[in-house]
């Protein structure tokens, strides 16, 4: 399978990039062709431009600058996000890809008169995200209600072909993690991506 | 009061561009008013390697962005004013948050233990539109900006502190009408501050 992973951290030395790294190699490891986007390592520039908002709904014409990425994405078959949460959502630049890259025309077709969007990239069969939060799990869930997983996991699966499989892995409570704990989690992790 | 607005949008024509100037002039000469206009300052999103390395050592964390919190430490109240894009902030509002709410600015962080350190805010606007309807939104994937704002941000501010979060939700297929009500109404929340 065709894999495109988007990653988002800004220190190799992280957490985050460690999973990252065990997400590739357990990708390959399984046969996965993969294309791998690091924002950072691109120096992606996350704020949408006024010449970009001025083209947005027009089909075709809004993908001047961004044509690498669109081909990259139509030429995925499954998409892996692996980045930290913060603030209850992705980081800037991610949050950036996503503002500049997943425009009408490629993630979603929108109707005249605001009726169900219409899906745009129908070619991903399998998605899944690998993040972290500062946070433990009890205060995401219950207090914040996770609204950075509904946005990447219930948000994006309408984009997507209709029978998507999807899977999101949270390390919860990274502030105060153990060793034990996040090795655990990255056990999940390449159980996951061995399958995938 | 002293009043910090802080504004994302790309496009001076827009709507949100718009309501920009209505805050504005709604907040007119009673207050002291500082307006942060992210995009005309080139504000990078982007939280760097450097940032993240000393992102704990309240000691340096906040030089790269010493202007901005001077400036949240100031206030006593912060409008935002911003559109909502593929159901969360502007990449460039959330740099803000992501590389100016850190420890020693917005909190002190001890093993578990988080303190909010923003007391000096007691009046917290948003200003915002969405693209999509009120159910789709809410329902479907649980208003991310939403609680960035009325739940996050709050949390560090005052104890007491009043949050106000006006949308115009369904922009896509808003009216004359339907814009020209939501703009008085925020001009009128913005007046009585």
């Amino acid at each position: 399978m065709r894999v495109h992973v988007i990653y988002a951290h800004p220190r190799s030395d992280s957490f985050n990039s460690a999973l990252h790294d065990i997400v590739l190699a357990a990708l390959r490891n399984a046969g996965h062709e993969v294309d791998d986007l690091d924002l950072y390592a691109e120096n992606f520039q996350p704020a949408l431009t006024a010449d970009e908002r001025g083209a947005y709904h027009t089909v075709g014409g809004n993908l001047a600058g961004i044509e690498s990425y669109v081909a990259r994405l139509r030429a995925a078959q499954a998409l892996v996000i692996s980045a930290p949460t913060w603030w209850y959502g992705m980081p800037a630049i991610l949050k950036g890809y996503f503002d500049r890259v997943w425009v009408p025309g490629v993630a979603f077709h929108l109707q005249r008169h605001g009726g169900a969007i219409i899906p745009g990239l129908t070619n991903i069969r399998k998605y899944a995200v690998v993040t972290t939060t500062g946070s433990p799990w009890w205060f995401m869930r219950l207090y914040m209600r996770d609204p950075g997983k509904r946005v990447l996991m219930r948000g994006m699966r309408r984009l997507f072909a209709p029978d998507v499989a999807m899977h999101y892995l949270c390390h919860y409570g990274t502030d105060v993690s153990t060793l034990q704990h996040r090795q655990r989690f990255i056990a999940r992790v390449k159980a996951t991506f061995a399958a995938f | 009061m002293r009043v910090l607005v802080i504004f994302a949008h790309p496009v001076e024509t827009s709507f949100a561009a718009a309501l920009h100037t209505t805050v504005l002039e709604s907040l007119g000469t009673r207050h002291d008013v500082r307006d942060v206009d992210l995009y005309a300052e080139d504000f990078d999103p982007r939280l760097t390697r450097a940032e993240r390395l000393v992102y704990h050592d309240t000691d340096v964390n906040q030089a790269p962005v010493a202007r901005y919190v001077e400036l949240l430490r100031w206030a006593e109240a912060v409008v935002f004013c911003f559109p909502v894009w593929c159901f969360g902030l502007p990449a460039i509002l959330k740099g803000f948050f992501d590389r100016v709410m850190m420890p020693g600015v917005a909190f002190d962080i001890d093993g578990a233990l988080v303190t909010p350190k923003l007391q000096n805010i007691r009046r917290v606007v948003a200003v915002t539109t969405y693209g999509r309807d009120l159910w789709r939104v809410k329902i479907g994937v649980g208003d991310l900006p939403k609680r960035q704002i009325t739940r996050y941000f709050r949390w560090f501010c005052a104890k007491d502190a009043k949050v106000t979060y006006l949308a115009h939700y369904h922009m896509n297929v808003s009216t004359p009408d339907s814009r020209s009500a939501y703009q008085q109404r925020v001009a009128r929340v913005i007046r009585a501050l």
